[in-house]
């Protein structure tokens, strides 16, 4: 075992890099917190217009998704909060004034997937947070739920925080809104697809209802789309097609039912899909349209329906 | 109180430490030469981090904190886990000298486990309470006993296997460890 | 570690953290990013010389048992000194690695550089491979962390930890083709595996496994 003088050594080698530790520390910290404060200074100061002395605080939280608390001089409280989103971590700031309202979001760090987990970051999102109060109930986006469940954790981590601090009691009785309507999204179109081309009977179109008005006839089709080609559903979807017999054009299309998988074959339903077909010629053999990119089988069964109308129409 | 059985089962195989968070990888590619010291090694390391987990805690939680040097954390917790290990050595100096003889290099080393300051640094920063921490002392030991009877076991079978010259060694053991972790992340998202 | 006596310290043949397993843990932690490996790298090369001067005068006033104890609680300081400057001064790179920072107190190539396993050996002698070891440590982890970063983001991108300014920055492989898995632990450990194979195919090096 170890002798006297080894002991002794370890003690003196102990409290000497203790007591420089001490000394390095006093010295440091200050900068040290200068330092993490200023990572955040930008972004605090977008919270709080005016404030540019915000002073970090210590806090307990144990949710483990505040990651910093500030106070903005005398304006109110501003929270660093972090959690896992889809792919990456969601950073965002959150700034409370002293009255309990919410009055910035910002986000620091989105990695989330375009179109859908990227929405946290948009205004329309950040319109249903910054007015609202710190005991109003925050409502996750439909078609990016992890991601915008994310923020809303780490909205309540923050308001259960500010409520505590500030002694508001949240008797969580607030409902949150319906859910926010994920933005219009532009459509992106992929492949062509001919009209007239060979379609098996199980993905041909079926008319139930025709209407002659002049020249122009709207046909109402059913079609299996993809849900019902793959065996999901027994719903088709349904679409009515006006034609024009006299200069054979495709007058209108309307998508009445689309019954394929939501957010990327109920896609037909966007009006830029249809637009498309508007005074399109259907005596023109080569005649073609555009495929939803990611919904290839559902805009396939458009076409499969404008087809059958205009056979049904010779 | 969260359920403290997945705390237990999420520490011992889904968050084992060293498997998933890559900690201590050099000391489970070389100690020991065979089985039983394998297993010596990894049940000192085990006692060592269980016990200097909570003293550590204790030391933050009691100390360190109330009177504001946080700044000698780091210090505390390895002279924590030197003196625990340096009393498991000389347990197993006193109790089983043979073994002794042919591990006593290696053990002092345990003190500088990145597993073991891992894991006392994870859990102050998480802020935990005193029961899951104890519970975390139990599991997070288990685990990583586990990796080290787990890479003693493929150690050995790589001793004998046939490997390319230049993957002799740490490259075809880490190649193994990417795999294991590959294979646990599965897991994730289990409990 | 009874290898680390006998063997020399070099750059491609016994490279310490690819030959020799020493400062693993940190060199798949902080690789994920050109910036965090060479920040770090440089970081623990200065705390390695720093090491091999205090363990040198350690190895002059303490006995032989008390050598390693205290080289222990030497690096523990080091490490937290570290740890204060660059929280203080590059306070991106503290929150890029996280908890990897205060690791570096358990580095085992900071320890090595202390002399506490060559009892035997002069300062200058230890001195001389504590600067080869931090060396060819970080070369390490320049390499693995390019290939890593390149692979997995599809470019490189090195800042200035001090100041965040953007050093240089190029992309090479279009987004579509690169995997996450590289920045990821996983790939950590395959990319080092590689690089190691790769260092002792050309560095002939002939490392037994089983701890001799």
């Amino acid at each position: 075992m170890k002798n006297t003088k080894s002991l002794l050594v370890l003690l003196i080698t102990v409290l000497l890099t203790g007591g420089i530790l001490l000394f390095a520390d006093s010295q440091l910290r200050p900068i040290i917190d200068a330092a993490g404060s200023s990572e955040d200074q930008a972004v605090l100061e977008t919270l709080f217009a005016g404030e540019t002395a915000f002073t970090p605080v210590e806090f307990t939280d144990e949710t483990g998704l505040i990651k910093k608390v500030y106070e903005a001089g005398e304006s109110g409280y501003a929270y660093i909060i972090e959690n896992q989103g889809f792919s990456d971590v969601i950073t965002f700031a959150l700034g409370l004034d002293n009255e309990g309202n919410i009055t910035g979001y910002e986000i620091i760090n989105l990695n989330d997937t375009p179109g859908y987990g990227s929405q946290v970051g948009e205004d329309a999102f950040k319109e249903t947070i910054v007015g609202k109060t710190s005991t109003d109930a925050f409502a996750t986006i439909s078609g990016s739920t992890v991601s915008s469940g994310a923020v809303v954790e780490g909205l309540n981590a923050a308001k259960a925080h500010y409520n505590e601090t500030m002694g508001i009691v949240d008797d969580g009785t607030s409902v949150p809104e319906t859910p926010a309507e994920p933005v219009e999204q532009p459509l992106t179109f992929g492949s062509k697809i001919t009209l007239y081309r060979e379609v098996s009977e199980s993905k041909a179109g079926v008319i139930t209802d025709t209407v002659e008005e002049g020249d122009l006839v709207t046909y109402t089709v059913e079609v299996a789309g993809y849900a019902k080609q793959e065996g999901y559903g027994d719903t088709p979807n349904v679409i009515s097609i006006t034609l024009n017999k006299a200069t054979e054009t495709i007058e209108k299309v309307e998508v009445l039912e689309a019954n394929d998988t939501p957010n990327l074959g109920t896609k037909i339903e966007h009006p830029d899909f249809a637009a498309q077909f508007e005074g399109m010629s259907y005596a023109d053999q080569a005649a073609e349209a555009d495929a939803i990119s990611a919904a290839t089988v559902s805009s396939e069964s458009v076409v499969n329906a404008i087809l059958a109308a205009i056979e049904e129409s010779k | 109180m969260e359920n403290l059985f997945p705390i237990l089962l999420g520490t011992i195989i889904i968050n084992n430490l060293a498997l998933t968070k890559l900690v201590s990888i050099g000391q489970l590619a070389n100690f020991g030469d065979n089985e039983d010291q394998t297993l010596c090694i990894g049940l000192s390391a085990a006692v060592i981090m269980a016990i200097s987990n909570i003293l550590s805690y204790v030391a933050f939680t009691f100390v360190l904190e109330p009177l504001n040097v946080t700044v000698l954390n780091l210090l505390v917790y390895i002279l924590i886990v030197l003196l625990t290990t340096m009393a498991v050595t000389g347990y197993i100096r006193s109790k089983k000298p043979e073994m002794y003889g042919a591990v006593g290099k290696v053990l002092p080393l345990l003190a500088v486990n990145s597993a073991i300051l891992y894991l006392i640094l994870d859990v102050i920063n998480q802020g935990m309470d005193f029961l899951p921490m104890l519970i975390t002392s139990i599991g997070a030991p288990i685990g990583l006993l586990l990796a080290f009877i787990l890479y003693g076991a493929v150690r050995e079978r790589l001793a004998i296997a046939d490997t390319p010259k230049p993957f002799r060694g740490l490259p075809i053991l880490l190649i193994y460890a990417a795999l294991a972790l590959m294979a646990l992340s599965g897991l994730n998202g289990i409990i | 570690m009874n290898r680390l006596e006998n063997t020399k310290i070099g750059f491609l043949r016994n490279n310490p953290v690819l030959g020799l397993s020493l400062g693993l843990t940190t060199a798949l932690a902080v690789t994920f990013s050109m910036t965090s490996a060479v920040g770090i790298g440089v970081l623990t090369f200065v705390l390695i010389l720093a090491a091999a001067l205090l363990g040198g005068l350690v190895k002059m006033v303490a006995p032989k048992e008390a050598l390693l104890p205290v080289n222990i609680i030497l690096v523990a300081f080091l490490a937290k000194i570290g740890e204060l400057l660059v929280l203080a001064y590059a306070p991106g790179l503290a929150t890029s690695v996280g908890i990897f920072l205060p690791l570096l107190a358990v580095n085992s190539i900071i320890l090595y550089a202390t002399g506490a396993f060559h009892a035997e050996e002069s300062m200058g002698q230890i001195f001389a491979d504590a600067v080869k070891a931090g060396a060819a440590y970080l070369a390490a982890l320049i390499c693995v962390s390019f290939i890593r970063e390149l692979l997995g983001t599809g470019g490189i991108s090195l800042q200035n930890p001090l100041s965040g300014n953007e050093i240089f920055s190029f992309s090479l492989i279009p987004s579509e083709f690169t995997l996450s898995l590289f920045t990821q632990p996983a790939g950590a450990l395959l990319v080092l595996a590689l690089v190691a194979a790769l260092f002792a195919a050309f560095g002939k090096q002939d490392v037994e496994m089983g701890g001799k």
